[in-house]
């Protein structure tokens, strides 16, 4: 277990030094700089500009100036937002982010396993089709077209919630319902994919042979292993929803990292959008290491030593 | 034979398939008395499964259904009964165990839960008193190190050791039938010989009824005191054991008893396949199901379906036609074959 866990983390280390090598260089492929605008800025003043972020130094010393940087936890000034350093940027808007991508992903988990498991226990039935049409759609619907649907219904016609902004908690629940949304509809037919496969094994024969009741067979024997394909797909999608949305923090005027994910890219601030690949994929790589722990608390049959 | 512990009359199941309606169980009639061993033999998808599991109604439904008879427990319809009741039934009264035991135990549970789950359903067992039975089991079983082996999962068995597993579990309320579906099909031979005697032992300790399905006929000779002989969804002849191997009646029977490899001195006997496959359930043939193999048919075979009728014996067979007696032909598969 413990070497286990060393070599995964040195296996992540050195699967970031990759991805901070591959940005950096992509980044810089991409024509333009940071400071390159609409109006010209006067040569000198550019000059000034690049000496002070160093971005007129040979690409090697600026890789390794990086590198070592970001080995220290440093990922530098933001090269648009002035006075603003990456690390300032994640720490307020990664909270934000984060919290409301955990209540989309509980909301979630909590809509769509049950009813994944529902459907599948009545399959061929309507409360079956029914909830599973709604998810096809629910997949299907763009962020851009629910999200404004739900102001409509929820803010204007029939005032539950306030329309946007951030800090109360009635604020929270539209954005992270309609970020959620889209989780629950693959979770549900996730789960009830994996319901119905394990609903057809011996095993499950073997229970009801035993005498005991639906619901214990469905609950007891039949659940952990249908939960299995939900758990390896919460891994990326964890890591993708709790680093935010650009459409859901726009639409609902949330000061989280979503936009910065677009923006750093189109404004070719290095610093900052470094910061966030690194950022997404130790998210990423945080998130398959508990999947592949919850894989081994799920099903013993699973060896992660080897 | 007035009162049988389980007596099933007239019992026949369809399923839906895409082929059509198949009637996979057709109106079979048996009975099983206490203590005593029921053989039910026949080939692949003669309905020897499905009728155990249709009697315990643990087919799926749909695409299954049972269209008609009865499944005497007790004198009562397990057929008909409340799913309450059946449940009480079920695992505690009458259990299964399963022809792959790699798949019939749930591969993400310890053998202790598995174990315990029934007798605190059936037997209201605490969890202190469940596990110990549990151990209790296992060890009757014969599983080395009973104590510490119950933790485990059942993919940390080997195949015959699971098998022993299943049947604790399924013994451990003590029921008054066990079905037993191929319960050894799955395992080496050397292994297979220990799991009959185990349940034969078992089953003299406990007085347990068994139901042995197999296409087997050497574990049949072994274990069973009657045997009853499945074709195409229908019982084709029933017999005490001994009736059946010495006198068989039924063209079928003969035909799976000289298809078993047989020791001969000279090694010169030739394995005897039955010609053809087995019928289409979709699409049966007319009269009795059997008489394209059959090398004793006759005209009448071909219109007319037998119905079952007793020789002296004690055999009760469905053939139009004497065995004893009659000279056996080329069958009309087998010319069709060639």
């Amino acid at each position: 277990m413990i070497s286990f866990l060393i070599k995964r983390l040195l296996w992540t280390a050195a699967t970031m030094w990759v991805v901070f090598t591959a940005t950096f260089f992509l980044m810089r492929a991409v024509p333009g700089g940071p400071f390159d605008g609409e109006r010209k800025l006067d040569p000198e003043i550019k000059r000034n500009i690049e000496a002070r972020y160093g971005t007129n130094d040979d690409l090697d010393v600026q890789y390794f100036r990086e590198l070592g940087r970001a080995v220290r936890g440093d990922l530098g000034p933001s090269y648009k937002l002035a006075d603003f350093t990456v690390n300032e940027i994640i720490a307020q808007g990664f909270p934000i982010s984060a919290s409301l991508g955990t209540l989309a992903l509980c909301f979630a988990l909590g809509l769509g396993i049950p009813t994944g498991i529902l459907a599948a226990v009545w399959r061929g039935r309507g409360l079956d089709y029914g909830p599973m049409t709604v998810a096809t759609i629910g997949m299907a619907l763009p962020e851009f077209f629910v999200a404004p649907l739900a102001v409509i219904l929820f803010v204007f016609l029939w005032p539950l919630f306030p329309a946007a902004g951030w800090g109360s908690w009635d604020q929270l629940i539209l954005p992270s319902v309609c970020l959620g949304l889209p989780f629950a509809a693959y979770i549900a037919r996730l789960t009830r994919t994996g319901m119905l496969e394990v609903l057809s094994q011996d095993y499950i024969r073997t229970a009801y042979a035993k005498g005991l009741t639906p619901t214990d067979v469905v609950l007891r024997h039949a659940v952990k292993g249908a939960l299995l394909p939900v758990v390896s797909f919460l891994g990326p999608a964890t890591a993708g929803i709790l680093t935010g949305s650009l459409i859901e923090e726009s639409i609902f005027a949330i000061p989280g990292l979503g936009i910065h994910f677009v923006q750093s890219a189109q404004q070719r601030d290095y610093t900052l959008a470094m910061g966030l690949v690194l950022l997404y994929f130790l998210l990423l790589s945080v998130m398959n290491l508990v999947v592949d722990l919850l894989y081994k608390l799920l099903d013993p049959r699973v060896k992660i030593d080897s | 034979m007035a009162n049988p512990l389980l007596q099933v009359e007239n019992l026949t199941v369809e399923f839906r398939t895409d082929d059509g309606v198949v009637r996979a169980v057709n109106d079979v009639s048996f009975h099983v008395e206490a203590g005593e061993t029921l053989g039910v033999a026949g080939e692949s998808g003669s309905g020897k499964s499905v009728t155990n599991l249709a009697m315990l109604r643990l087919i799926p439904t749909p695409p299954g259904r049972i269209v008609g008879g009865r499944a005497l427990f007790k004198g009562e319809d397990l057929l008909t009964m409340t799913s309450e009741r059946l449940r009480k039934i079920r695992g505690r009264h009458i259990a299964m165990i399963f022809q792959d035991p790699m798949t019939s135990l749930n591969p993400l549970m310890t053998v202790a839960d598995q174990l315990t789950e029934v007798t605190r359903l059936h037997l209201g067992h605490t969890a202190k008193q469940a596990r110990d039975h549990a151990v209790t089991m296992l060890e009757r079983v014969g599983i080395p190190a009973a104590a510490r082996r119950v933790n485990d999962y059942p993919h940390q068995f080997s195949g015959g050791m699971r098998q022993r597993v299943m049947i604790a579990m399924a013994l451990s309320c003590k029921p008054e039938v066990l079905i037993a579906d191929e319960p050894t099909t799955a395992l080496d031979v050397t292994i297979q010989a220990q799991i009959l005697e185990l349940i034969r032992e078992l089953q003299e300790q406990q007085g347990t009824a068994v139901i042995l399905i197999t296409h087997d006929l050497g574990v049949m000779a072994n274990s069973c005191r009657r045997v009853a002989v499945m074709y195409a969804g229908r019982i084709v002849e029933e017999a005490p054991v001994d009736a059946l191997f010495y006198h068989p009646r039924h063209p079928y029977t003969l035909g799976l008893l000289n298809s078993r490899p047989k020791l001969e001195a000279d090694g010169s006997s030739k394995l005897q396949p039955i010609a053809g496959q087995p019928p289409n359930l979709a699409d049966l043939p007319a009269g009795c199901a059997f008489h394209p193999r059959c090398p004793f048919a006759i005209e009448r075979c071909r219109t007319e379906r037998p119905l079952l009728r007793p020789a002296p014996t004690g055999n009760l067979f469905a053939c139009h036609v004497d065995v004893t007696t009659a000279v056996p032909h080329l069958p009309q598969a087998a010319e069709v074959r060639t």
